[in-house]
């Protein structure tokens, strides 16, 4: 008994993985601002839970040709250029979304929320650059297929421009991709 | 939307019935929480329920400043870095049972190890230099409705929720 438990500590021990590792939006459009919300949550062994949501800037804005980086949920406020500095953050079923500033311990690389979570998903609408206005049909949920807690599709083609999302693996490191033209 | 809820409904229904998952115990902060430890019945049904013994050499059960531990199960919870070597059970349906049990007791191994779940932790800490207090009573409100899942005080918060991995669920307490 007391093996198979320690060989399940190692098998969760190894089966974790650091966030999903980076999350990259490249908005490659030329006359289009991205304006949106990105998400992050397990979707391993059949739980959803933690769910990680950009909360302030509520949108984030990328500009026309800009492309961020997302490392995890801390040093992306330094390192980004385009920080967030709230995520909301639901623990699991029923709990209630809790906002906490990017520095909060919780959400620290190697923690528990970070090792558990990759990114999943963004919700997102194009508008015309340096404006507040939108194109109308350019917009979408989009995220990682594979996840069995997202329903969003990974790719959204509209006659204003398309989005694609992917990963990539390098080694033991996830990048994540979210790319609109 | 709908197809998630769903998803989360059967996955609450295979949490409920998950007994003796690891706990997980990570003190960020740099004071000593100091309460105490409790499990109980899932969904609260009647039954024993246990409180945590003070783990040597403090005199009420304790996790340190920066420390960390993790019980895999009751009765292994002896050998764990922060040894809880002695459980106190009380069982309000067979009065006859309640007592103190050493953790690797055969009681702990066949009635409480399938029976009960990691209910919560009632604690506080205390800075020396302000003398101010933070309490919390964090646990699974469906084991007993005196728990809340997170709680924030004046120089600390804390969580306490449950995570689904391949290998099965896990309970976290964080304090930080």
């Amino acid at each position: 008994m007391k093996k198979m438990l320690f060989l399940l500590g190692i098998c969760s021990v190894s089966s974790a993985y650091a966030q999903g590792g980076t999350l990259i939006i490249r908005n490659l459009t030329t006359n289009y601002d991205f304006h949106g919300t990105i998400y992050a949550n397990n979707n391993v062994g059949g739980g959803c839970y933690p769910l990680v949501i950009s909360k302030n800037p509520d949108p984030i804005i990328i500009p026309a040709g800009i492309t961020v980086k997302y490392e995890n949920y801390r040093d992306q406020y330094s390192f980004s250029g385009y920080p967030i500095s709230t995520w909301d953050v639901i623990l699991g079923a029923g709990y209630p979304a809790s906002p906490r500033p990017w520095n909060h311990g919780s959400l620290i690389p190697g923690g528990v929320i970070s090792n558990n979570t990759r990114w999943s998903m963004s919700k997102f609408q194009m508008y015309h650059t340096g404006t507040s206005v939108p194109e109308t049909y350019f917009n979408g949920n989009i995220g990682e297929t594979a996840a069995p807690c997202n329903t969003a599709p990974d790719v959204i083609t509209t006659a204003w421009g398309s989005a694609k999302w992917f990963t990539i693996t390098s080694g033991t490191d996830v990048y994540t991709y979210l790319i609109i033209q | 939307m709908k197809k998630i809820s769903l998803l989360l409904s059967v996955l609450a229904g295979v949490l409920s019935f998950a007994q003796t998952s690891p706990l997980v115990i990570k003190n960020y902060n740099t004071f000593d929480a100091v309460g105490r430890l409790r499990t109980g019945m899932p969904g609260g049904v009647p039954g024993p329920y246990m409180y945590a013994a003070p783990n040597a050499p403090y005199s009420t059960y304790t996790v340190p400043g920066g420390a960390d531990t993790i019980y895999n199960t009751f009765d292994t919870s002896g050998t764990a870095l922060l040894p809880i070597t002695i459980w106190y059970v009380t069982d309000p349906t067979n009065p006859a049972n309640s007592g103190t049990y050493p953790y690797n007791h055969p009681f702990i191994t066949t009635v409480m190890n399938p029976s009960n779940v990691w209910a919560g932790f009632h604690f506080w800490l205390t800075d020396p230099s302000t003398g101010i207090t933070d309490t919390y009573q964090l646990g699974d409100p469906t084991v007993y409705p005196g728990f809340s899942a997170s709680g924030a005080g004046t120089f600390s918060s804390a969580d306490w929720f449950t995570i689904t991995t391949p290998s099965g669920p896990t309970t976290y307490l964080q304090i930080y």
